[in-house]
Parts: structure tokens; C-alpha cells; sequence
């Protein structure tokens, strides 16, 4: 064997100590995701009330009631292949591990469009909020933050695709939310709720392709 | 033995290993580095031909796997693990070194342009100034100087920070002016 590639394992073996694992997956995602959940649900309370009759509107309505578990199901699969894609495995190739998060996040805005023409219930006024659109888009910041720091941790290949799948998961935590905080409008939703959770998997990409690369 | 076989044995002694290795045990994992070296010399010149630099592609690949060892889940196949993480390091280095290359042509593709004597002379000039920087000042200055780079796309081809690369790039400068005042060559 080669002189050097001999004195680089002995190096490598010299710094070697006991390491903490990262842990399972799915233990990371929930922890993440309760926080994120719990901060964006804590903020926007403390900013301004839910909607009084959010819960009895989904239960009565299951268009909304679909259209809110769908929402849920993509943050679990984006948070889900954000923390898969940052520890090395075949399966994170693109095509594999992102179909079914992207299909979610697909039929999740594709529900919100169909409401333009059958809405889920009528349209009301009750519970706007001034500024639903820059709530929407800060309380997610803190989440992509703690999930770049958490999987810097790890070990991401794809760097712009964790951060992305990182960012759109905890964008669209407090665009979920919103259909129950403030009013009900297909349109508003889309353009004040969703999209500017959507922006912020976007700027997970940059995030990610700027911190989570490496060396 | 088949080629099965013996990756189904290489997969359990090697989890084993790793797994030990995670814990803090030097002497497997020694072993195991030794022959994941070889397993994966073989393996890029299976999939990748008879690459140059071959040995700092290996290297570099057993650096990846030394950092990346928290990430192994001993409940989890250790060779999809392992491969992933070569075949990316791999891809990545040969694609940097693609760039390098391009960079050399276009200065080769620079000097023959030259017809006049004294460009030339002072083209050589600057070729033998460049070698007497260190190598990572020589680096700093051929992408930026030399390949039309900016710091910050120079900084990602280095792999450090845009300041940083902006300080080497600096010292650099100043090595060069030096060496010009010394030699009496500055104009």
C-alpha cells in the first residue's frame, strides 16, 4: 500500500474517539418539528387569537379538513426528506426519497387551487390579520435556522436539496396554521399564507448551499 | 468464494468494525480503513476508469468517511453507506479537477497567442514568479488572476471562505510585488 495513504490512516486513527451517533430520523424530525410547531404556535397566539370556530369549521367542512391534513402530511414528508437527505444513503437520490414529499406538497396546493372554484366553506372576514403574509413568512425563519444548525450535524451530500425540502417544511408550519388563525379566503391563502411559506424553501436552498456545504 | 459472498462478508466485518470504531476502538478501525482504502481504489477504477490523481480521489474518500462516521447506523447496511459517500467525493473531485484543467488550457491556449518576443519574456516571467509562491498562494492567484475568477467563485472552487480567500489572494499580491522588487522586474 501507498507510504501516504498509510501516514493519513494512522493520522485518522490517532484522532479517533468515541462518537456520538446522530441518532434516528425520525426521532430528529419530531423533536424539530414540535419546536418549530410549538414556537410558531406560541408567536402567533401571542400576536393575535385563532379564529373561534377554526376547529368546528375543519370538522364540518372536510374540503378544509383534507385541505389542512394534506398540509400537515407534506410538513411531516418535507421535514422527513430534509433530515433523510443530510445522512449518506442511495436512496436519497432525486427521483427516490423526494417523489412522495413533492407529491404531497403538489395535491396540497393543488386542493388550495380548487377552492378558488369550490371554496371549502364561504368566505369570511373573521380573524384577519394585519400582516398574516410577513408572520407567515418570519415565524418559519427560526425553524430553518435550529434545522441548519441540526443538520450541519449530519452529513448532507445534496446541501441546496436538504435545505430546501428544510425550508419549504418549515414554511409551511405557519401556513398551515394560518388557515385556522385568520380569515378564510382561497385567494388570500394561497397568496398570503402559502406563498410566502414556500419562499422560505427557497431560501433554505441558499441557506443550505452556503452553510451546509462540505469541505 | 463469489464476488457475493464476499461482499456479504466484507458488509458484516466492516458494520462490525465501524460500529466498534464509533466507539472509540483504534484497532479495527485501522483495519477497516485499510481495506476500505483498497475496496475503494477498486471501486473508482470500476466505475470511473483510470482516473489521474487516483490516490488523492481515495484519500479524500477515506477523509469523507472518517468525518461522516456518526452518520453510520450499525442497524443500517454499511456498504450503500459507505458507496454513497465515495461515489459523491468522487464525482466532486473529478469535477474540480475538470475545472483546474480548464484553467491550465486556457493559459496554455494564452502563451501560444503570444508572438512578441518581449510579452513572451515577460509572460515566462510571471510563470516563474508563480512558482515560487507557495502552493495555496499559487492556487489563489491562478483562479483569480489568471482564470477571470472572482474571490467568491474562487473561494467555493478552494473550499474556504470569500475573506479568506481575499487575505491569501492579498498575501499573494504582496509575495509577488516582493519578489518583482527584489529581481528589479517591476515597471
Amino acid at each position: 500500500m501507498n507510504r501516504q495513504r498509510d501516514q493519513l490512516i494512522a493520522d485518522l486513527v490517532s484522532e479517533t474517539t468515541p462518537i456520538k451517533r446522530t441518532g434516528s430520523t425520525l426521532l430528529n424530525i419530531s423533536i424539530w418539528l414540535a419546536c418549530s410547531s410549538v414556537f410558531s404556535f406560541a408567536v402567533m397566539l401571542w400576536v393575535g387569537p385563532f379564529r373561534d370556530d377554526a376547529i368546528e369549521h375543519a370538522m364540518h367542512h372536510p374540503q378544509l379538513f383534507i385541505e389542512i391534513l394534506l398540509g400537515v402530511a407534506t410538513i411531516i414528508s418535507l421535514a422527513y426528506a430534509g433530515f433523510k437527505s443530510a445522512i449518506p444513503s442511495p436512496e436519497n437520490r432525486l427521483g427516490k426519497g423526494f417523489l412522495l414529499p413533492m407529491t404531497l406538497l403538489g395535491l396540497w396546493l393543488a386542493m388550495q387551487f380548487i377552492a378558488f372554484m369550490h371554496p371549502a366553506m364561504a368566505p369570511t372576514m373573521e380573524g384577519k390579520r394585519d400582516h398574516c403574509w410577513l408572520e407567515a413568512l418570519t415565524y418559519g425563519i427560526p425553524g430553518l435556522i435550529f434545522g441548519t444548525v441540526w443538520l450541519h450535524r449530519l452529513w448532507p451530500l445534496k446541501p441546496g436539496w436538504s435545505g430546501f425540502f428544510l425550508g419549504l417544511s418549515a414554511g409551511a408550519v405557519p401556513a398551515v396554521m394560518m388557515q385556522l388563525s385568520c380569515m378564510y379566503e382561497p385567494k388570500h391563502n394561497l397568496l398570503f399564507h402559502t406563498l410566502p411559506g414556500l419562499l422560505l424553501g427557497v431560501m433554505g436552498a441558499i441557506v443550505g448551499l452556503i452553510f451546509l456545504r462540505k469541505k | 468464494m463469489n464476488r457475493e459472498q464476499r461482499n456479504s462478508e466484507d458488509e458484516q466485518l466492516w458494520a462490525v468494525w465501524m460500529t466498534k470504531a464509533q466507539n472509540g476502538d483504534v484497532s479495527d478501525y485501522s483495519r477497516l480503513l485499510e481495506q476500505l482504502g483498497t475496496a475503494i481504489e477498486q471501486y473508482i477504477r470500476a466505475r470511473f476508469g483510470e482516473i489521474d490523481a487516483l490516490e488523492d480521489c481515495v484519500q479524500e474518500c477515506l477523509i469523507s468517511i472518517h468525518e461522516a462516521r456518526h452518520t453510520y447506523d450499525p442497524n443500517r447496511l454499511f456498504r450503500p453507506w459507505m458507496f454513497t459517500i465515495v461515489r459523491h467525493k468522487t464525482i466532486d473531485n473529478l469535477r474540480k479537477r475538470q475545472t483546474w484543467l480548464n484553467m491550465k488550457e486556457n493559459l496554455s491556449n494564452t502563451f501560444e497567442s503570444i508572438t512578441d518576443n518581449e510579452q513572451l519574456q515577460k509572460k515566462i516571467d510571471g510563470v516563474r514568479i508563480l512558482n515560487r509562491l507557495s502552493p495555496v498562494h499559487r492556487e489563489v492567484v491562478m483562479l483569480a488572476k489568471y482564470g477571470g475568477y472572482t474571490t467568491a467563485e474562487a473561494a467555493q472552487v478552494i473550499g474556504i471562505s470569500e475573506i479568506a480567500t481575499k487575505g491569501r489572494l492579498h498575501r499573494a499580491m504582496q509575495t509577488i510585488l516582493q519578489t518583482l522588487e527584489q529581481e528589479d522586474l517591476l515597471i
